[in-house]
């Protein structure tokens, strides 16, 4: 039976939709590499059950998360992410559906992101501040896109290196 | 201390972590500097097709700003 979403109200979906969602979150405690293996882990074995694609992002103890799957799952996903203890000031910073997913070949990628430990260079934008702060819709996408383009950049060059 | 800024053009640029730059205009990407070393900054458009390597952040910034789309989808340096 085709799904509805909440901005569709009962409207039924076409087969195949897929909700698109990306959050901030801010952790209670440091996270510590060993500390986002084992989320990763968890995140990834449950992902892959459920058809949920996405890849997460940690720096200065924020978590941003991009997620994309069937619209039921990921509404049950958001609903424990949102009793996980171990963040808070969990926000929804875009909720959208699509036919087409960003992150299919990653059922939970990550890549380190260096901590800031200066200010970015004047004139810049900061594209983790301006997801995390998400003050209109176009800076919001724009940041989006940024941070999914650098996921990009690092997977590959992570992955030429193994080869 | 770096100086670098970016020029004043229509283009946003931003910082997605230190090293790595992203040039939009319009909305639309225009590409990224990826600084693998202070004198090796590569650029590549929006496929992630390489442009070019620059010894500073300033001429690799220069050359994805001047990158002009081709008819076939392709980008080359003006």
């Amino acid at each position: 039976m085709p799904e509805s979403h909440p901005t569709t109200g009962s409207v039924p979906l076409p087969e195949g939709t897929l909700r698109s969602l990306v959050y901030s979150s801010e952790a209670i405690t440091r996270f510590y590499q060993e500390d986002l293996d084992a989320l990763l882990v968890q995140a990834r074995a449950h992902n892959e059950s459920v058809g949920i694609t996405g890849i997460l992002l940690y720096k200065n103890d924020q978590f941003i998360q991009f997620l994309e799957g069937p619209p039921s799952e990921v509404t049950a996903l958001m609903e424990r992410i949102g009793q996980d203890p171990r963040h808070t000031n969990v926000r929804i910073l875009i909720d959208e559906l699509t036919l087409e997913r960003q992150f299919d070949e990653w059922t939970m990628g990550y890549q380190p992101m260096k901590n800031q430990s200066s200010t970015v260079l004047p004139g810049f934008r900061d594209s983790f501040a301006d997801i995390a702060q998400s003050p209109d819709a176009l800076t919001t996408g724009r940041a989006a896109k940024e941070l999914a383009l650098w996921f990009r950049v690092r997977a590959g060059k992570a992955a030429r290196a193994a080869a | 201390m770096s100086t670098i800024s970016p020029p004043n053009t229509d283009v946003v640029w931003a910082e997605v972590e230190a090293g790595f730059y992203v040039g939009s205009r319009s909305g639309e990407f225009l590409g990224y500097v990826d600084v693998e070393a202070e004198t090796k900054n590569v650029v590549c458009d929006m496929y992630s097709r390489p442009v070019g390597e620059y010894a500073s952040l300033a001429e690799a910034m220069h050359a994805l700003e001047s990158l002009q789309p081709s008819e076939e989808g392709a980008a080359t340096v003006a």
